[in-house]
């Protein structure tokens, strides 16, 4: 809250001395799923461009690690990084905390503009079915079970056996298909996929418990 | 309407993910449209990047430059993305990559009631097509040199003893040979997607086949 607060008063601060520009020198912020969650809110309210350079403090050096991690060079990693936050900035809206918690909504943001701006191609993006199957409950309980699914997905995903948390990985961030990984590794292709339905029940179970 | 046919994991995680190539990820999204328990079951997934993105070391860099540069791009008006269903009310991601409604593409006749019209979408060996099959047509009998992926987009299809109707996946392997047969009064539409040709089988499509690889690779 105090390194939040300090950097409000910057941004606000140089918002008045640059008439309607934000600026942030503050070091990065280091904010949980609930402060970062308040952000988008802020974002998505009031249009907040204190809340949005406190956002991008906190995430811009992760998107540009996750952007590097495809083997691509840093120019076109901190273009994912602008891209995805801008975005940010125009789908703050659409954030729903009781689904996501908000590094996963800016995961799934970051995910979509890598496959536009590394693979040229649009991801072919699911529409919501007429029946939703989400969990329907009182919002409060749902955003904190999130959160709570959010950061045991972390700490399990630590506990993984080494082959099974290798191919998730390369998955996730290194942008390979189930094809792709398997011709990195050399692992035949029916390994790869029993690996990630290994550490999916894995994860699985662990959640249930 | 039932769903009973699904992708399995691993294919939601490779879709949750990002990785799949785009013909795979189409098919899934024509799945995940029409069915709330796969579509819940992907936004589950997407925790795992989330908590891959918040371990990513972060990156040494100049942020108040980049920060700069990002506000003064902050825009708000940009008008919203509006999905469209075309008259033949089909998945926007499907709708997005069609030159115009079912009924006007250009289709290729393979087989008695049986046409095809390739969709502009191929990326590593996948590529996709629609299947259009008349009420009682059967898919000549075949078998796979790769893996199918087939979403029923209208109508429906009788496999062995399975049934599908719209918004069911099925897929198929090498191991699989058979003859689809379009169910019901309403023509039947999918979304195929492999990557490899398929391989006739039956006397006639012994001789024929060797032309049909021909073209594929032309």
């Amino acid at each position: 809250m105090t390194v939040l607060a300090t950097i409000e008063t910057q941004a606000v601060r140089h918002d008045r001395r640059r008439s309607g520009k934000v600026s942030v020198t503050q070091a990065e912020a280091v904010l949980d799923e609930e402060g970062l969650s308040g952000l988008i809110g802020r974002i998505a309210g009031e249009r907040d461009k204190a809340a949005f350079a406190a956002l991008f403090r906190h995430f811009a050096p992760r998107i540009k690690g996750f952007g590097l991690k495809s083997d691509r060079d840093a120019a076109l990693a901190e273009e994912l990084v602008q891209e995805t936050m801008l975005a940010v900035w125009r789908s703050a809206h659409t954030y729903d905390p009781a689904r996501a918690s908000a590094t996963t909504w800016i995961f799934t943001i970051c995910r979509n503009r890598r496959i536009d701006l590394y693979r040229r191609r649009t991801r072919p993006e699911a529409d919501p079915p007429a029946e939703d199957d989400w969990v329907v409950g009182p919002t409060q309980e749902l955003e904190t079970e999130i959160t709570a699914t959010f950061r045991r997905t972390r700490e399990y995903m630590n506990e993984l056996p080494p082959e099974q948390a290798e191919v998730l990985r390369m998955s996730f961030l290194e942008d390979k298909s189930h094809g792709e990984i398997a011709a990195a590794t050399g692992y035949p292709l029916g390994t790869v996929k029993s690996r990630i339905r290994l550490a999916l029940a894995s994860l699985r179970r662990r959640m249930e418990q | 309407m039932t769903m009973t046919h699904h992708p399995s994991l691993e294919a939601l995680e490779e879709y949750a993910a990002g990785s799949a190539p785009e013909p795979v990820a189409l098919a899934l999204a024509v799945h995940l449209s029409r069915c709330a328990a796969c579509h819940a079951a992907v936004t589950r997934l997407e925790a795992i990047g989330g908590a891959a993105l918040s371990v990513v070391p972060p990156v040494e860099f100049d942020a108040d430059a980049a920060l700069e540069r990002a506000l003064t791009a902050l825009d708000d008006d940009v008008p919203a993305k509006t999905r469209t269903h075309g008259a033949d009310d089909l998945p926007s991601a499907l709708v997005a990559r069609l030159p115009s409604d079912l009924a006007a593409l250009p289709w290729r006749r393979v087989a008695r009631g049986v046409a095809e019209y390739a969709v502009g979408t191929a990326e590593s060996g996948y590529a996709a097509k629609l299947l259009r099959i008349q009420p009682g047509a059967k898919v000549p009998f075949h078998t796979h040199r790769g893996e199918e992926l087939t979403v029923v987009l209208k109508g429906g299809f009788r496999d062995a003893d399975a049934m599908y109707g719209a918004g069911d996946f099925a897929v198929a392997d090498p191991a699989v040979r058979h003859s689809p047969v379009a169910t019901g009064d309403a023509v039947c539409y999918c979304l195929a997607v492999t990557n490899a040709p398929l391989r006739l089988l039956g006397p006639l499509g012994r001789l024929i086949d060797p032309l049909l690889q021909i073209r594929a690779h032309a």
